[in-house]
C-alpha cells in the first residue's frame, strides 16, 4: 500500500515503523523497500515553503521581488544579525525557520551545550550545506566493521543523492568511492586559493596540511526530477533546484512507492514493550492533540540523535519505572576563523556562483583518527552586515572595509574530533503538568575533553599558518568558537558495541535491550571523527537495513 | 517629515552617502513599529542621548557611532544603524552603496585603510571627550 502525508496508518502493522523522515530515516526505508519490505513512516514533519521565483538568481531576486526585505530578513526582521548576536557571520534565513521550529512535548534543559533538534520533512539537513564525506579505516577503528563493510554503501548513497568531488590530496584522508561526479565550476576565489596550493603544496605537506576539492551532495547534471546547479548563489537561502540535496527529495519519491505509509504531524513520545520486545509505538497526533497507538513489528529510531535518545529514556522509564543516564553524547567543536586573500582586496565578486564549501583542509595528526577537517567558503552572495558589526570600528568604516574586502574574504570552519566520555550525557527530568500529568524533558549536559582547548589551539595555529601560505590573512581576535551544539553532529548515546551490553546496540545497530528494535542515526556511533557526519549516517543506515531479514 | 525619516535620511547619508529612498525609509519605519530596534531592558537615557546626539548629523552619527562600538555596542544607536545595512543591502537599488567595492586593488585598499584607520582613531579620542561627560550626566539622572 502506499500513500501521501497524513493517510490513516495500514491496517496490519508493516514489516518495518520507522519514526524520523530525516537523512538515516530515508535511506534506511528505501533500502527496506528495495528489499520487499513494507515501511511504515512517522513524523512530524513540517514542510517545506514552495520555494520563490525558482530561476532568479540572488541578484535578480533583490530587483525583482516586490518585497525583497521581507524575503531576505523576515517579515518581522528576524534575519537581521544586531550586535551581541553568538558571533554567527551568517544570518538565517526567514523561510527555512520551519526546519527548527519545536514541537509541544520535546523540552530541553541543556548544560554546557546547544542543542538544535528538526521537526522538519527531511529533518536537520534541510538546512545543511551538503558537506559529504566518508570515514576512513582509521576512523572507524572503534566502530564494530571496517570500511569493507561500509564502502558499498557510501558508493550505493551517493549515486542515490549525487555527490561531487575529487581525487585529489584530499584523497589521502577521504576514501574515493564510486560515482563521484566532477566538482563544479569554482569561484574566482576558490580557483586562485586552490591555485596557489599547487605553488606551496610542499611546504605546507611538509606540515601535515593538505587542500583540496570539498565532497558535496550537489548535481552537476540533472537526474530523478532534480535539475543541475545553475550556479544561482542561493545555496544559503536553499536551493530551488533541488540541486542540492536534501533528504526531503527522498522523502518524495518514496511517497509513489508500492509499500509505503507516511503518517505526519505525528509526534512519539515513547515505545511500549513487555519483556526485550517492543510492541506499539505511542504518539500525539499534533493536529488533535489525541494520544495514539500503532502496534509495531520491528522499529526503527531514526528521529535524529537527541530525539531519538528522549524516546528510549521516555519508553524506559514509562515501562519499567527506570531512570537511565546515557553517557558519551558527542558533537563536534567548531571554530569559524575568517581571512581574506590579500590578492583579492578591493577585488568584485561573483554572485552567480555555487555558495557553500568548494575547498577543504585537512591535517594530519599523529593519532590518525584526530585528523582536523576544515570547510574552506569563499565569501559571495553572504550578507555582510554580520561581518560589518563584528569588526571593532563604526559601523560606516566597517562597511567600507567588508565592501571592499568582500571579494577576498572567506571562512574556514574547522571541526575536531570528539569521543565518548562519561562527564557528557543525556538523562530525563520527570515533572507535571498543571493537570498532574507526567511530564518529561530531556537533560543534556557537556564537558569537553580536558585536551580540548589545547587541541583547538593548536589546530587554529595550523590553519592561520596554512592560510598564510596560501596567500591569506586571519584578522587578529576575529576567530570565533562555536558553542557546543552548534555543529550539530550529535552522536554516541546508545552506541553501537561488539559487547553485549545494556543500552548499547550490536554492529548492525539492533538493540541489546529490545529485539525487535533498530537505532538508525547518530546515537549509534561510538567515536566522531572531525569529518561531517551524515554522508555515514546515510551510509550506515543502508547498510543495516540491507541486513534486515525478509 | 517625521524624526524618524529625518533620522533615516541621516544614517542613510552616513552609511551610504545619500538619502534613503522612499521604500527604505518606509521599512525602517515599519520595523521600528515592530520594535525590531527596542533593546530588552528598555533603553537607556544614555543609549537615547547618543541617538539624539547621532541625528545631529553625518559627523556627529559618526562621532557617536565610534564611541557605542565600544562603549554601547548592542544599544540603540547601533541596532538603528545594522537595521539600516541590512535594509540597504538587500534591495538592488541601494546594495550597490553598501557592497560593491570602490577602491583600485590592494595598493589603493592599504593607503585608503591606514587613513581611515587614522580618522578612526582620532574620532575614537574625540569621542570620549564628548561623551563621557553625557555619560556621567545620565548616569547621575538615574540609568532609565
Ligand atoms: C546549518 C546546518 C548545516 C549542516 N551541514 C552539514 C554538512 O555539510 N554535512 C554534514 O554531514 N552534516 C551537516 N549538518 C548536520 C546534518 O544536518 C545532520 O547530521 C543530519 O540531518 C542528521 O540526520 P538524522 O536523520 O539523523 O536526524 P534529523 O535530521 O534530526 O531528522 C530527524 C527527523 O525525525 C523527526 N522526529 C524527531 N523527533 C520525532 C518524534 N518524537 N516523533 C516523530 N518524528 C520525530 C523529525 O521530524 C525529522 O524528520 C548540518 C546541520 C545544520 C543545521
Ligand atoms: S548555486 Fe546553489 S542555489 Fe544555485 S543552483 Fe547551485 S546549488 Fe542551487
Amino acid at each position: 500500500m502506499s500513500a501521501g502525508p497524513s493517510a490513516g496508518a495500514p491496517a496490519r502493522a508493516s514489516d518495518v515503523t520507522i519514526v524520523g523522515s530525516g537523512a538515516s530515516a530515508v535511506h534506511f526505508a528505501q533500502s527496506a523497500l528495495e528489499r520487499g519490505l513494507s515501511v511504515t513512516m512517522l513524523d512530524v514533519g513540517r514542510p517545506r515553503p514552495a520555494p520563490v521565483r525558482p530561476d532568479d538568481s540572488f541578484a535578480e531576486l533583490k530587483a525583482r521581488l516586490a518585497d525583497p526585505w521581507r524575503y531576505f530578513l523576515g517579515p518581522r526582521f528576524e534575519s537581521v544579525l544586531f550586535p551581541g548576536n553568538k558571533g554567527e557571520y551568517y544570518g538565517f534565513p526567514p523561510h527555512k525557520e520551519y526546519i527548527f521550529e519545536g514541537v509541544a512535548g520535546y523540552a530541553v534543559e541543556s548544560h554546557g551545550f546547544e542543542p538544535l533538534a528538526s521537526f522538519a520533512r527531511g529533518g536537520l539537513a534541510e538546512a545543511w550545506t551538503g558537506g559529504s564525506f566518508p570515514f576512513n579505516d582509521d576512523e572507524l577503528e572503534d566502530f564494530p566493521f571496517r570500511y569493507d563493510e561500509l564502502g558499498p554503501f557510501y558508493d550505493l548513497v551517493t549515486r542515490r543523492i549525487g555527490i561531487v568531488g575529487a581525487a585529489d590530496d584530499l584523497a589521502r584522508f577521504m576514501p574515493v568511492h564510486a560515482h563521484l561526479d566532477a566538482p563544479l565550476e569554482l569561484d574566482r576565489h576558490s580557483a586562485l586559493l586552490l591555485e596557489r596550493y599547487g605553488r606551496v603544496r610542499e611546504r605546507m605537506n611538509a606540515d601535515g596540511a593538505f587542500f583540496g576539492r570539498s565532497r558535496a551532495a550537489v548535481l552537476r547534471e540533472d537526474r530523478d526530477g532534480r535539475k543541475a546547479c545553475d550556479y544561482l548563489g542561493r545555496c544559503l537561502w536553499s536551493c530551488p533546484r533541488d540541486s542540492l540535496y536534501t533528504p526531503a527529495q527522498t522523502l518524495e519519491r518514496l511517497l509513489g512507492q508500492p509499500g509505503f505509509t507516511y503518517l505526519d504531524g505525528r509526534f512519539v513520545t515513547h515505545f511500549r514493550f513487555e519483556g526485550s520486545r517492543v510492541r506499539a509505538l505511542e504518539f500525539v497526533e499534533l493536529a488533535t492533540g489525541k494520544r495514539e497507538e500503532l502496534d509495531v513489528a520491528r522499529l526503527v529510531l531514526a528521529a535524529g540523535t537527541l530525539p531519538t535518545s528522549k524516546i528510549v529514556l521516555d519508553s524506559l522509564w514509562r515501562g519499567r519505572g527506570e531512570r537511565v543516564r546515557l553517557t558519551g553524547l558527542m558533537d563536534n567543536r567548531q571554530t569559524l576563523v575568517p581571512f581574506a586573500n590579500l590578492k583579492l582586496l578591493g577585488a568584485s565578486w561573483d554572485p552567480d556562483t555555487y555558495q557553500y564549501h568548494q575547498l577543504a583542509f585537512g591535517l594530519a595528526n599523529s593519532v590518525a583518527k584526530e585528523y582536523v577537517h576544515g570547510l574552506v567558503t569563499t565569501l559571495k552572495t553572504a550578507l555582510i552586515h554580520p561581518i560589518a558589526l563584528s569588526a571593532p570600528l563604526d559601523l560606516a568604516t566597517a562597511t567600507w572595509l567588508a565592501k571592499n574586502v568582500h571579494g577576498a574574504l572567506g571562512i574556514v570552519n574547522v571541526n575536531l574530533h570528539d569521543t565518548r566520555r562519561a562527564e557528557s550525557y543525556l538523562e530525563l527530568a520527570v515533572g507535571s503538568d498543571a493537570s498532574g500529568d507526567a511530564r518529561t524533558k530531556l537533560v543534556a549536559r557537556y564537558e569537553p575533553a580536558p585536551s580540548e582547548s589545547a587541541d583547538r589551539k593548536r589546530a587554529l595555529a595550523r590553519v592561520k599558518r596554512a592560510l598564510w601560505q596560501l596567500g591569506c590573512f586571519v584578522p587578529p581576535g576575529m576567530a570565533h568558537v562555536r558553542p557546543m551544539g552548534a555543529s550539530v553532529h550529535y552522536s554516541g548515546t546508545l552506541p553501537m558495541s561488539r559487547e553485549r551490553k545494556p543500552l548499547t546496540v550490536d554492529r548492525d545497530c539492533r538493540s541489546h535491550d529490545f529485539s525487535n528494535l533498530w537505532l538508525a542515526d547518530g546515537a549509534t556511533f561510538p567515536f566522531l571523527p572531525a569529518k561531517n557526519l551524515t554522508f555515514t549516517l546515510m551510509a550506515n543506515a543502508a547498510r543495516i537495513a540491507a541486513k534486515l531479514a525478509v | 517629515m517625521t524624526n524618524l525619516v529625518r533620522e533615516c535620511d541621516t544614517f542613510c547619508r552616513y552609511l551610504a552617502g545619500a538619502d534613503a529612498p522612499e521604500n527604505v525609509r518606509a521599512k525602517y519605519r515599519e520595523a521600528h513599529d515592530l520594535g525590531v530596534v527596542a533593546i530588552e531592558p528598555a533603553n537607556t537615557r544614555f543609549d537615547r542621548a547618543l541617538v539624539g546626539f547621532a541625528r545631529l548629523g553625518t559627523f556627529a552619527t559618526r562621532l557617536a557611532d565610534v564611541h557605542a562600538r565600544f562603549f554601547a555596542n548592542g544599544g540603540l544607536l547601533r541596532r538603528k544603524l545594522v537595521l539600516l545595512l541590512a535594509l540597504l543591502e538587500t534591495h538592488a537599488d541601494t546594495v550597490g552603496r553598501v557592497d560593491a567595492p570602490t577602491v583600485a586593488g590592494p595598493v589603493g585598499f592599504v593607503v585608503e585603510t591606514a587613513l581611515r584607520m587614522f580618522v578612526f582613531v582620532l574620532l575614537a579620542l574625540l569621542g570620549l571627550f564628548v561623551f563621557v561627560p553625557v555619560r556621567l550626566v545620565c548616569a547621575l539622572g538615574g540609568s532609565r
